[in-house]
């Protein structure tokens, strides 16, 4: 996977919440890897979806992705094209 | 006749892509916006928002040629004013809508700015790139388009021999060597943009024209 110099953070987000809607609960080592992101950006924006109730921390230092953020998934999902169309990198 | 007929197609079929746009760009903003809220993502509102001026523009220009280009093109010109004035006068809705656009395309950077992340050392400021461009190119284009009625107008109603067409032709030129600028990528164009419109009030004070 090519490392991208800028992205936006719906693509992250994106990026978190398919790794862990697919794999289920997983550890922010996993993550970094899922969301080809380095750790410090790693940890800020999973501080930002905890504080949005997109993900929730699970015993054993893991993240699992809420029922919000199955919704906010979806509508993500619905819309990647406008979203890049209008210039933001997924 | 048949002109103003086709006149009168044209003014209709862009009043109603106007009002279709105006529609797509509000659903698009609301949908910007709800996913927004649900990401938390302030730059995605900011785009919304961008869309939501950007309709407001596609209505104010949709009035605009209602308003002013349907007794043209039904063949009514107002107040027996010369045909010239009424067709710019036909125009300008598209005038009074380029403010609305330059705020939603400098919102649309804003919002890409906001929303991108800086990753493996690399600048967010060029994932706003292809807006502001976009914004410089239509900036030009709506100043062309305003010049080239200036510089009409001066043909028909100045003074013969006076220096108000080398003005407006130097302005002219300054945009369109701007607006090249993004498909040569000569910096060249750059600098002679700025020197044509620094030249071009000296034409106005040479002997011939500042009288």
């Amino acid at each position: 996977m090519t490392r991208r110099k800028y992205r936006s953070q719906a693509g992250i987000i994106l990026d978190i919440l398919e790794a862990l809607e697919r794999e289920g609960p997983l550890p922010a080592t996993r993550l970094m890897y899922h969301a080809n992101l380095p750790y410090n950006r790693l940890k800020e924006t999973l501080a930002r979806m905890l504080e949005e109730g997109l993900v929730e921390e699970t015993g054993e230092k893991r993240y699992a992705i809420t029922q919000r953020g199955r919704e906010a998934l979806r509508v993500l999902r619905e819309s990647r094209r406008i979203l890049e169309s209008l210039g933001y990198r997924l | 006749m048949r002109e103003h007929a086709a006149v009168g197609v044209g003014v209709y079929l862009a009043v109603l892509t106007a009002f279709l746009g105006a529609a797509a760009s509000l659903y698009l903003g609301r949908r910007l916006c709800r996913l927004s809220r649900l990401v938390g993502d302030r730059g995605l509102c900011i785009g919304g928002c961008a869309l939501w001026v950007y309709a407001a523009g596609l209505l104010v220009e949709a009035l605009g040629l209602l308003h002013a280009a349907i007794p043209l093109a039904h063949g009514h010109l107002a107040l027996g004013r010369p045909e010239l004035v009424e067709r710019l006068l036909a125009g300008r809705g598209v005038l009074l809508a380029s403010p609305f656009y330059a705020v939603s395309y400098t919102l649309s950077a804003v919002a890409i700015y906001v929303s991108h992340m800086e990753v493996d050392g690399g600048s967010r400021l060029y994932a706003a790139v292809p807006l502001i461009v976009q914004l410089y190119f239509d900036f030009n284009l709506v100043l062309l388009a305003v010049l080239a009625a200036a510089l009409a107008g001066t043909l028909r109603y100045g003074r013969p021999g006076a220096a108000g067409p080398i003005y407006y032709g130097m302005l002219i030129l300054s945009h369109a060597a701007a607006l090249l600028l993004p498909y040569s990528g000569a910096p060249e164009l750059v600098y002679a943009s700025t020197m044509l419109r620094g030249a071009a009030p000296l034409a106005l004070l040479a002997p011939s024209g500042g009288r």
